[in-house]
């Protein structure tokens, strides 16, 4: 569906006749309006919305509001020629495969009466033209209805006017095409009205508000005949005693049933009762893994440890090796000067201190006090028993001297990876203690493991029992309905022919209303996973890791796309919920042609194929979205709708002068008159070259308000 | 959106409630969509018609 042409006519601010062709080209679907605030922008987006539907829903204060220029008005207007005010809107569409054109044209009259603005409604026409085959969607609408071979029919009655209105959008749905800008809160605010108007606007293009009546039909038929049947059966004697037996069943399946239905009940409060507990024992039960991993953390440290200290001693024994390895030549000359000969006592003596003070002989083994002594004793002059000991020491030392100094570095790099490994057993408790604390540990260590264990396996059993009684029952239901339908057959065979008849209408009634709920579900079902698709792959880019999912409820949830972790509605920003209801639009509009075509679900038709999108009215479409948001606005208003008719101020020139080539025609509202909060930076603008005078302030009249539209000229 | 080979069939998409209703029912539903049955009671009396068919044809075989 695309709107062709719009004309205004003393409607609102706009005084005499003015026109305005929309863009249809695929390539460039947007239509510019730049007007300023007050200046007449959101009058034309009114006026194609009431001329469509008649009412003025979209705005604030509707009941207030005059439809008939006020100027014009109180210059002309009496009661016996009052002025009219009228819009036409010319529209095609494709039905059955050739374009159909529709002229609607609808009218307001106003009139002054004892100094008052007085209005009344006018007439609406709708007119279905069958253009001739030269005329095609981009040609004057004019032409195709002025053409000698055009085929034209008009309804004028409210129901028929009504129909052809719901060919090209119905009521219903066409709100949710009309975007009013800022004045009401859908879909711009991240509010719980704006979110409770997405969830009715994804209940009706699911398709669910559409099956309604149907079902309230289908089912009345089913009862008022399934009453019937039963009061035939009660009057015929055949019959009777059969129907009176299937009233006794039917009695006791309902008796099955309401028990069942308590049952159930009661299993939902035990299965719940049931899964908190083995919610909390599974908490606990990890919580105890993460304790056991702690623990063998600290074994860890522990082990790291002894590891550490046994390197230290393999050093220190190294380093001592060593010390004698280089104190070595200097024991070998002091051997050199004295182990022939007498040594002079006061070498003894002091050699002697030193070995009394430290206990430890030069080779850094410990001496004995019967060590000490047996030394002291050789101390006599001429006793050469340090000397031997000294010779000892310098076997020692030799034996010492082969070993590798790099047994130093050896150990020095055996200590520094023992304490590596330390430090690193160290954090890994050290992270295990910490994640005790992030799960809540403390919390749940309280809990009695055994007592949980208990009440589970209590609940458990409560359930295993319940369900056994609902397959007793269940059996049981099931049983009955077996010989009821005995029964009925057997009433059936023995039926009168009236009564047969009445006995098969109900069995058909139950049928199509078992249908009818059938399609009602898949249709839901299958339009909900189209939109979410349609959002996922084409339209929701705002942040690339998220992805949308409607639930059954039509509750729209968003998902970290990388962990599958839901983020609230509510958390996401005023501009994330305005793409997102760009986005939902853009993808219902492509499937509303197939919310129109239902009965292809009852035929062999294999695949959709009516889809034809169709326009987004918007006014002020950025409303405080920052510059990628824009863009990606363009871009989802170019992509996603036959159409895309927006309504914008001077302010946003930059974006739009960047997205030129998604623009097929461009307007300009010029404003004669006072307007409110005159702005200097708004009084003209740059177009692809050519500088346009916003505001004309040479109004004589500047009370009164008067709009005129003018085509921008590329 | 256009139609393409990727496309599933309508069965593949609303899966077999089509066909397990007898066709009458079906041309019933039908009807019932395309709004042929304003009232409860305009319903009803098509599908006494049917039903009345249906005896029809048990009479004779």
């Amino acid at each position: 569906m695309k709107f062709l042409r719009l004309e205004v006519e003393n409607f609102r601010p706009y005084v005499d006749e003015w026109s305005l062709d929309f863009s249809v080209d695929p390539q460039r679907p947007i239509t510019l309006v730049f007007g300023k605030n007050g200046g007449g922008k959101t009058s034309l987006l009114t006026s194609l919305y009431w001329c469509l539907y008649g009412t003025l829903d979209l705005e604030e204060d509707k009941d207030k509001q005059n439809l008939v220029n006020d100027h014009a008005v109180m210059s002309s207007g009496t009661k016996a020629a009052p002025v009219t005010a009228r819009v036409v809107l010319w529209v095609a569409k494709e039905i059955n495969g050739t374009d159909q054109l529709f002229r609607l044209e609808r009218k307001h009259l106003g009139w002054m009466e004892d100094n008052v603005h007085v209005e009344s409604k006018g007439d609406f026409t709708v007119e279905r033209i069958t253009p001739p085959p030269s005329w095609g969607v981009g040609d004057p609408p004019s032409d195709a209805y002025h053409h000698s071979h055009a085929d034209i029919t008009s309804f004028t009655k409210a129901k028929e006017t009504k129909d052809q209105v719901n060919l090209l959008l119905p009521k219903v749905l066409g709100e949710y095409f009309f975007y009013p800008g800022e004045t009401l809160s859908f879909p711009f605010k991240n509010d719980r009205d704006s979110r409770g108007k997405m969830k009715t606007f994804l209940k009706e293009i699911s398709g669910q508000n559409r099956f309604r009546h149907l079902i309230d039909s289908t089912d009345g038929a089913k009862q008022a005949l399934s009453r019937k049947s039963d009061a035939e059966a009660k009057k015929e004697v055949a019959t009777r005693g059969l129907q009176d037996q299937i009233d006794a069943l039917d009695k006791k399946l309902e008796a099955v049933d309401d028990k069942l239905t308590i049952l159930r009940g009661e299993r939902a409060g035990v299965s719940s009762s049931f899964e908190s507990v083995d919610n909390q024992l599974k908490q606990y039960e990890e919580f105890r893994d993460l304790i056991d991993a702690a623990k063998a953390a600290a074994d860890e440290v522990e082990q790291a440890g002894a590891a550490v200290e046994k390197a230290e001693a393999d050093l220190s024994r190294v380093v001592g090796s060593a010390y004698l390895h280089i104190a070595g030549s200097l024991f070998d000359r002091f051997v050199e000067v004295f182990h022939k000969k007498p040594y002079p006592n006061d070498v003894s003596e002091g050699l002697l201190k030193q070995l009394e003070t430290s206990k430890t002989c030069l080779c850094g083994e410990p001496l004995t006090d019967s060590q000490l002594v047996e030394i002291k004793k050789g101390r006599a002059p001429g006793s050469d028993a340090v000397v031997t000991r000294m010779i000892q020491l310098h076997g020692k030392l030799h034996e010492l001297r082969t070993a590798d100094i790099d047994d130093v570095d050896r150990a020095r790099t055996a200590l520094d990876t023992a304490i590596t490994v330390q430090k690193a057993k160290l954090e890994a408790h050290e992270r295990a203690e910490q994640e005790i604390d992030d799960e809540g540990g403390k919390k749940h260590a309280a809990l009695d493991a055994k007592k949980l264990q208990e009440t589970r396996a209590t609940y458990k059993s409560k359930l295993n029992e319940i369900d056994s009684e609902i397959t007793n029952l269940t059996g049981r239901a099931e049983a009955l309905k077996e010989e009821r339908a005995e029964k009925e057959a057997e009433k059936t065979k023995r039926a009168p022919k009236g009564h047969r008849t009445v006995h098969h209408a109900k069995d058909i009634a139950v049928q199509v209303d078992a249908l009818v709920e059938a399609i009602r579900l898949k249709q839901a079902s299958v339009a909900r996973g189209q939109l979410e698709q349609l959002v996922n792959d084409h339209y929701v880019v705002y942040r690339d890791d998220y992805r949308i999912h409607v639930d059954e409820g039509n509750d729209v949830r968003v998902y970290y796309a990388d962990r599958g972790v839901e983020k609230p509605l509510a958390d996401l920003s005023g501009s994330e919920t305005a793409l997102l209801t760009y986005a939902f639009a853009a993808a219902a509009a492509r499937l509303l042609p197939q919310y129109q075509t239902l009965k292809k679900l009852l035929t062999t038709v294999p695949t959709f194929k009516e889809v034809e999108p169709i326009p987004l009215t918007v006014d002020a479409p950025f409303s405080n979205l920052g510059p990628s948001y824009k863009r990606k606005v363009v871009e989802i208003l170019s992509a996603g709708f036959s159409q895309a008719v927006v309504f914008t101020e001077a302010v946003d020139l930059d974006v739009w002068a960047s997205e030129a080539n998604n623009i097929g025609a461009e307007y300009v509202i010029q404003h004669h008159g006072q307007l409110r909060e005159e702005r200097p930076e708004d009084k003209e603008f740059k177009w692809r070259g050519t500088t346009h005078v916003y505001v004309d302030d040479s109004d004589p009249d500047p009370e009164a308000k008067r709009s005129t539209i003018y085509k921008i000229e590329s | 959106m256009t139609t393409d080979a990727s496309e599933p069939s309508l069965e593949e998409f609303y899966g077999p409630v089509l066909v397990e209703f007898p066709e009458d029912v079906q041309d019933l539903v039908l009807a019932l969509f395309e709004g042929k049955y304003a009232t409860t009671t305009e319903l009803s009396d098509a599908i006494g018609v049917k039903a009345a068919k249906r005896a029809e044809q048990e009479d004779d075989s």
